[in-house]
């Protein structure tokens, strides 16, 4: 592992995070200090691949106190293994992964209003999904004007005929150790986009409010 | 020599971190390895909702017929229509002529009707392809639409993790959206995480011509799976310009998934490679090798090296036109294609500054050369005639898609980019 290869501005910039949000990782135990302060912080591969599993966990709706125990037990090799690595081998045929989603979803129609009623957790499969990797370099290239690009149809007006009832689940976002926010899918484009908003807005909040 | 590298620039900055480009050309070999051609597992999978009442249907079906009659008896296909319900109007079968003949029959029985169930239809086909996935043959489901999903799964994100998921499973998802009505940010979007083509057909008397050449390729395949395998020096990271996947297998390890490539495909993918700082006089060296699971692309690598230097001789450096051209053509369909869904949603301001910025972007370091120069002169065009004012649907379809297009090195048709 090399030492100290990246300023904060170079890991802030290559993980997609505010020097503010490293320094609360860090005061959090889920990232290593750098040893100094100051302009002079060199951070490594570890950091990054750190940052990096951290959000994806949290996309995962993990709690912190359990990112923080699972990272605390990775060296810095395991955590780039798992942060960047290749995803495991699928377990299932394609034919056994159609069935299950198609399975999935008549189960889930058939409580949907029980489901509707009382927010439940996710259904394995959609916790289990990998995360995408978002194409957000050319925002990051050309900054502000393009900054929130990432879904160039977001504005489409939404479908004609309202979600069928019974395809609802419910999604959980771990916005701080203590709160949590549940949203019933499926939304229109334009509840989606505010629901990201939302989201953002309120960890921004929450993180500020951190020592 | 099947593929080659190119580097944008010699010398890379002592005291910052620098950023690079590399392309890589890959050509794909005449003919596969083997005797023969792979055979293709297929599901057709068509929209029969009521917008597509009409010629629409009587043409889709009439596309289904002639996409059905490239195959033969070692190839399996199945044909599914959607609409709320999901018919599986002909469940897998080995392509024999019996087989041929019976789903022409069984397709004068469909008609248009109701709302559109996309998710479950394109699952559906996707189970019947399934079911006979493993082993020497090119899976794909080849799902055509004309309007927006509306019953069942229709979050892009959900749609977009299942095509990734089933393309991991060795079955590949194809788009065709048709007319003015379709969500191409959708289409677009699924099939770039399937593994296959998008397709945009303005009219639907070219449903039979996008469905064949579609077929065809799948056809034609000559390597599957393609993929770069990266080594980079320690601290470097790597992202992908145009709409291919990466992950990160070691930490200097990394891993470009192509997709599959057809006999005789051209195909260009730029890497954009982010470099620590360095001593000067140090050297940096990038490998590139081409995999893929025909053993298409042999067992070669190619290797650009950059030195480490002061801010002077960088700034003095050559620039390699052959890098910074493809390097501008992605970003500028990269902003094409933002700004279209910008157009879309009336905010024709951003719209127009995207395409500007990238033209002012792309001036910054063109240098007197006339096709970059071209480049940002057409982007200024358009942001000032076209995408910042209102656009016709057609016009805008028309934009995504060319942008869709030119990011996976294909021809303005859609088509795989060949040598002829």
């Amino acid at each position: 592992m090399p030492d100290g290869i990246y300023s904060l501005a170079d890991l802030c910039g290559l993980a997609d995070v505010t020097p503010r949000t490293v320094r609360y990782y860090i005061a959090q135990g889920l990232l290593r200090s750098p040893g100094t302060t100051g302009p002079g912080a060199r951070y490594d591969d570890g950091h990054l691949a750190r940052l990096r599993l951290i959000r994806r966990l949290q996309r995962e709706h993990l709690p912190l106190a359990e990112i923080r125990a699972r990272l605390a037990a990775l060296t810095d090799d395991e955590a780039i293994a798992q942060a960047e690595g290749p995803a495991e081998p699928p377990a299932e045929s394609a034919l056994e992964y159609v069935r299950g989603v198609l399975e999935g979803r008549a189960l889930r129609g058939a409580s949907g209003q029980a489901q509707a009623a009382a927010p439940p957790r996710m259904p394995a499969r959609q916790i289990a999904m990998p995360a995408m990797t978002r194409r957000s370099f050319v925002a990051r290239e050309l900054a502000a004007p393009l900054a929130d690009v990432g879904e160039p149809s977001a504005a489409v007006p939404p479908a004609a005929a309202p979600p069928a009832p019974d395809r609802s689940h419910w999604e959980r976002y771990t916005l701080a150790p203590d709160v949590e926010l549940h949203v019933r899918r499926p939304l229109t484009r334009s509840q989606n986009r505010a629901v990201a908003r939302l989201v953002e807005t309120a960890r921004q909040l929450l993180e500020e409010d951190q020592p | 020599m099947t593929f080659d590298i190119r580097q944008d620039r010699a010398y890379l900055r002592a005291p910052s971190r620098s950023t690079r480009y590399l392309v890589v050309r890959l050509a794909a070999p005449d003919a596969p390895r083997r005797p023969g051609r792979l055979p293709v597992n297929v599901s057709l999978v068509l929209d029969r909702s009521g917008s597509m009442g009409g010629p629409k249907i009587r043409l889709a079906k009439e596309a289904v017929g002639q996409a059905i009659a490239t195959l033969d008896a070692r190839d399996r296909f199945s044909v599914v229509f959607y609409d709320d319900t999901i018919d599986v109007v002909v469940p897998s079968t080995p392509a024999t002529v019996d087989a041929r003949a019976a789903a022409g029959e069984a397709l004068h029985r469909v008609d248009a009707r109701g709302s559109t169930n996309l998710f479950e239809g394109w699952m559906r086909g996707c189970e019947q392809v399934a079911g006979h996935a493993d082993g020497e043959v090119v899976s794909r489901s080849l799902l055509l639409t004309d309007g927006l999903a509306n019953v069942g799964v229709t979050d892009r994100f959900e749609l977009e993790t299942h095509a990734a998921e089933l393309r991991r499973r060795g079955v590949a998802t194809s788009t065709f959206g048709v007319g003015h009505d379709f969500d191409e940010a959708l289409l677009e979007a699924m099939a770039t995480a399937g593994g296959g083509n998008f397709y945009y057909i303005q009219d639907a008397r070219q449903i039979g011509d996008f469905m064949t050449s579609e077929l065809g390729e799948a056809l034609e395949v000559v390597a599957r799976e393609v993929r770069l395998e990266v080594a980079l020096p320690p601290g470097t990271q790597l992202e992908i310009l145009g709409p291919e996947r990466v992950e990160r297998r070691a930490p200097e390890a990394w891993s470009v998934e192509v997709g599959d490539l057809v006999a005789r495909q051209d195909r260009e993918i730029v890497l954009r490679l982010s470099f620590p700082h360095g001593r000067p006089g140090d050297l940096a060296d990038v490998t590139v090798a081409v995999r893929d699971r025909d053993g298409a692309f042999g067992a070669g690598h190619a290797a650009a090296r950059w030195i480490y230097a002061d801010h002077a001789t960088n700034d003095r450096q050559a620039r390699t036109r052959e890098v910074d051209r493809p390097v501008a053509r992605l970003f500028a369909a990269r902003a094409r294609m933002e700004a279209v869904g910008f157009n879309k949603a009336g905010d024709f301001r951003r719209a127009s500054t995207s395409l500007q910025r990238v033209a002012e972007r792309i001036r910054s370091y063109a240098d007197g050369d006339r096709e970059l120069l071209d480049l940002a002169a057409e982007l200024e065009g358009q942001a000032l005639r076209e995408v910042g004012v209102a656009m016709a649907p057609a016009r805008q379809k028309e934009m995504y898609s060319d942008a869709a297009y030119l990011r996976r090195t294909r021809t303005a048709d859609g088509q795989a980019m060949r040598r002829s």
